[in-house]
């Protein structure tokens, strides 16, 4: 079986409806864009119809980082400037949140938690190996 | 449009269930997905028991209490395998997303303080679901009598009966009608073997 027929199949057995029909149609609008390679809710909330809360979507988009194989995977990136973002491991990112030890990843300048919480932000990277 | 972490922060007070899938999703050892799935499993616990009407003991009354339990874990994105047997026994297999760490949970219903029967539970868990080289598992004990503390501290106190375990007990704080942690050396692995023993406070019997 190919990943799609995977991927399919196993939003197809979850048991929340409502969740089920969301995860759908992302996944289809991924298998039919080949050229997107990253997701945003607010691309999302101009995909999906009919409108959905924000929660059910990024709650949805969380699950399809779960699926064996992933849909999607969860990235987070550090934003310098508006046009200048460095990409941070996982593992940075729990220990941060675990520990409230923050420092720019760049300069080592110290940061508060609430200035590292607007300076760092999350994507959904499309898994597309193999489809 | 991204989204900060200050967004989740305010997506999170708007539904938790988002911070909860990002513990999830950032489990990256056995005690981090031990800690993730007991949090799990005191919703699954309070969901139960909101619907306690429900859940009433008949022919199936143990598996469709499982049953619902496991529905609850794979909306959270367990992979979760049970296995029924008439009349008998239900275990509870609980993997992580990945399919990197495991948890296994003896499932037995009591309509009144009965120790043997929930210890048959324990040595089932313990002697043969388990090899202890995960070094944690459940008990998850259906009380569909009245004063479940009562069912609980018996049985607690019968485990203390059994001293060629050498028993050390933890109060489980989140769980106040009774549920305790028990570690004792694992007969198959020789290590220290942590089970969860779980009380469902499942009695009904409104007066009106």
């Amino acid at each position: 079986m190919d990943n799609r027929t995977i991927i399919f199949s196993e939003i197809h057995a979850h048991p929340d409806e409502l969740h089920k029909e969301i995860m759908l149609k992302i996944a289809e609008y991924v298998f039919q864009n080949h050229h997107v390679l990253e997701l945003g809710i607010a691309d999302l909330k101009d995909i999906l119809k009919p409108d959905y809360a924000d929660t059910d979507i990024f709650i949805c988009m969380q699950k399809l980082c779960m699926l064996v194989p992933p849909l999607l995977e969860l990235r987070y990136e550090f934003m310098h400037s508006e046009d200048d973002y460095e990409e941070l491991s996982q593992e940075e990112i729990i220990h941060v949140t675990s520990k409230k030890n923050i420092i720019n990843p760049r300069s080592g300048e110290s940061l508060n938690y609430d200035s590292y919480k607007n300076s760092v932000f999350l994507f959904f990277k499309i898994n597309r190996s193999p489809e | 449009m991204t989204t900060s972490l200050a967004n989740i922060d305010s997506l999170g007070a708007q539904d938790e269930r988002i911070v909860r899938f990002l513990k999830r999703i950032h489990v990256s050892t056995y005690s981090d997905f031990i800690e993730v799935l007991y949090e799990d499993l005191n919703c699954c616990v309070r969901e139960i028991q909101d619907n306690a009407k429900y859940n009433q003991a008949d022919a199936v009354g143990e598996d469709r209490i499982t049953s619902n339990i496991k529905l609850i874990l794979k909306t959270m994105m367990y992979n979760v395998e049970s296995q029924f047997s008439r009349g008998g026994n239900t275990d509870l297999t609980i993997t992580s997303y990945n399919h990197l760490y495991k948890w296994i949970a003896e499932a037995k219903l009591v309509s009144s303080v009965d120790n043997t029967h929930i210890w048959g539970g324990f040595e089932q868990l313990t002697e043969r679901y388990t090899s202890g080289t995960e070094n944690q598992g459940g008990l998850l004990i259906y009380i569909m009598c009245e004063n479940a503390l009562n069912v609980m501290n018996s049985y607690r106190d019968y485990t203390k009966t059994k001293t060629q375990y050498k028993f050390t007990h933890e109060v489980c704080a989140d769980l106040p009608a009774g549920g305790f942690f028990s570690i004792h050396k694992h007969t198959a692995s020789g290590l220290d073997f942590k089970v969860r023993h779980i009380p469902f406070v499942m009695y009904y019997s409104p007066v009106k």
